[in-house]
């Protein structure tokens, strides 16, 4: 199984069962994830992103389970040697804009032009539209959404990128599912995609060549992120899409 | 034999591909996918989630739910919807609901349980020996007016010690909510709701013992396996892990 969504590193907030590279590595293979796209979590909060990225990539095991997905902030004057860099010297996969965290809007003129860049550079862009639920977020600390309908307007504004909604919920997904199936530059992480009978009408709103399994550990249980898809009670094609093929496609693994 | 001891119905709710009729055979075959064999309901309303209902609304919730226990008494353990506010007519409904077999009680947001209004509730529930299952939350953002966080519910438990009640929403009271409640013995807390933070439970565990934490799930708005992914994928023994899933309901709930 391919994760498109993890994380290393420390979270501000409160203590993670597993933080370092090689943990949150042992506790996706421990669940049967082989490869997961990990970003770091100081990316969130250090003022230049390429720190977080650097420090990260230099922790990751050659041909180990983990694959960098570099923090890009566009909004910073360094955002296209960050990229650049991310994808030759320090091997990403990918790359996760976090519009909320950086304070940008996504139909500003350096975010399009982000997002044009990694298209032409290869590098599937995860748009995290959240972290965590806004209720819990410390109350001084209120980050807010980014709404799934920005994140698909810069989808189809970049046609040459592709683009991955990161954290996005189970109503978004649903409702933005027409908008979604137009594009064929979007795909959904699964990770905060939660309802009873969430696996199967996200199926039916998306198609299962969308969707990725995403854990968003190792602030979530991974668990969690398997359990829904039994839940989802998916055809085995159903499921080497949405666990690997969607994803080895994507990244090119 | 896994309890699930926080589950919602109602009248208003479909069938899972949006058609109607009701979504509870559904709701059993799902949870059973998961090894859930027990599910406590109640039902917030037959036109949704009332936060403020009538009398007359939460009498007929509550009849839909014994008619599902009813109906299904191998599976559903019927709780008692309750607005404290209707004051006397709340004990009125209560005693015809314990009369009918519910095994439990739900209290969400009309009314803070640290609210005087709910002492009488309080006190019944313990003389009938019915746990007390109450929505509460620290929210940063959103909080409603009469919504209980776990000050409120640790303050009912200071004044009810021999009353079992149940903070609903582990993920929701975090931390704070965990240290809040701890010195009240009688006073447990349910993993509902909220997103399958890694490591809370633990810290519950750590701080209540596993013998005051209850899974449940707060379906249909979450997901039965994410929810349960919260134990399955948490640091525990075997031992803690079955309190959790299935021996704190029985004994709760005296089966
Ligand atoms: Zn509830």
């Amino acid at each position: 199984m391919i994760d498109i969504n993890a994380y290393a590193g420390p979270w501000p907030f409160r203590a993670l069962p597993a933080s370092a590279p090689s943990e949150v590595a042992d506790v996706l293979q421990a669940a049967g994830i082989a490869r997961a796209l990990v970003s770091p979590l100081e990316a969130l909060f250090f003022e230049d992103p390429r720190v977080a990225n650097e420090r990260l990539a230099a922790r990751l095991q050659p041909e180990g389970t983990l694959l960098l997905c570099a923090v890009v902030n566009p909004r910073l004057a360094n955002w296209r040697p960050v990229l650049t860099t991310a994808r030759e010297s320090l091997g990403a996969r990918a790359i996760k804009l976090h519009p909320g965290y950086h304070l940008y809007e996504l139909d500003s003129p350096a975010a399009r032009e982000c997002l044009a860049a990694a298209g032409e550079a290869g590098l599937p862009v995860i748009i995290q539209l959240r972290m965590q639920d806004a209720r819990a977020q410390h109350p001084l600390c209120r980050i807010p959404d980014v709404p799934a309908a920005a994140a698909l307007e810069a989808a189809r504004s970049a046609p040459g990128a592709q683009v991955v909604l990161g954290g996005i919920r189970f109503a978004e997904a649903r409702g933005q599912g027409d908008a979604i199936r137009a594009l064929a530059n979007v795909w959904v992480d699964l990770s905060q995609v939660e309802y009873v009978d969430g696996m199967r009408q996200v199926i039916q709103a998306v198609g299962s060549d969308r969707l990725l399994l995403g854990t968003h550990a190792p602030l979530f249980n991974v668990r969690s992120a398997l359990l829904k898809l039994d839940e989802g009670l998916l055809s085995d094609a159903e499921r080497a899409a949405i666990t690997r093929e969607n994803a080895r496609r994507l990244l090119r693994v | 034999m896994i309890y699930d001891t926080h589950v919602h119905v109602g009248r208003a709710m479909r069938r899972f591909d949006g058609s109607a009729g009701e979504a509870a055979e559904e709701m059993m075959a799902r949870a059973r996918l998961h090894g859930i064999e027990r599910q406590c309901i109640s039902s917030l309303g037959n036109r949704g989630y009332l936060a403020y209902p009538t009398l007359a609304e939460v009498r007929e919730a509550n009849d839909h739910v014994l008619e599902l226990s009813t109906a299904h008494p191998e599976h559903y353990l019927p709780f008692c919807y309750l607005d404290p506010r209707h004051e006397g007519a709340t004990l009125d409904e209560l005693h015809r609901c314990s009369d009918r077999g519910v095994v439990g009680i739900k209290l969400w947001v009309s009314c803070k349980v640290s609210d005087p209004l709910v002492d009488p509730i309080l006190e019944r529930a313990a003389a009938l020996r019915l746990p007390v299952l109450q929505h509460a939350w620290n929210k940063s953002v959103g909080q409603r007016e009469h919504e209980s966080t776990s000050a409120d519910v640790a303050e009912a438990g200071r004044r009810h010690p021999g009353t079992c009640i149940i903070a609903a929403h582990l993920m929701g009271l975090g931390c704070r909510g965990v240290l809040d409640i701890a010195p009240m013995p009688d006073v447990h807390v349910d993993l509902s709701g909220g997103d399958p933070e890694a490591g809370i439970l633990e810290y519950a565990v750590r701080h209540l013992g596993a013998e005051r934490v209850l899974f449940g799930s707060d379906a249909p708005g979450r997901s039965y396996g994410v929810q349960l992914g919260k134990v399955l994928g948490a640091d525990l023994t075997p031992g803690q892990r079955d309190l959790i899933l299935w021996g704190n309901a029985e004994r709760i709930l005296r089966l």
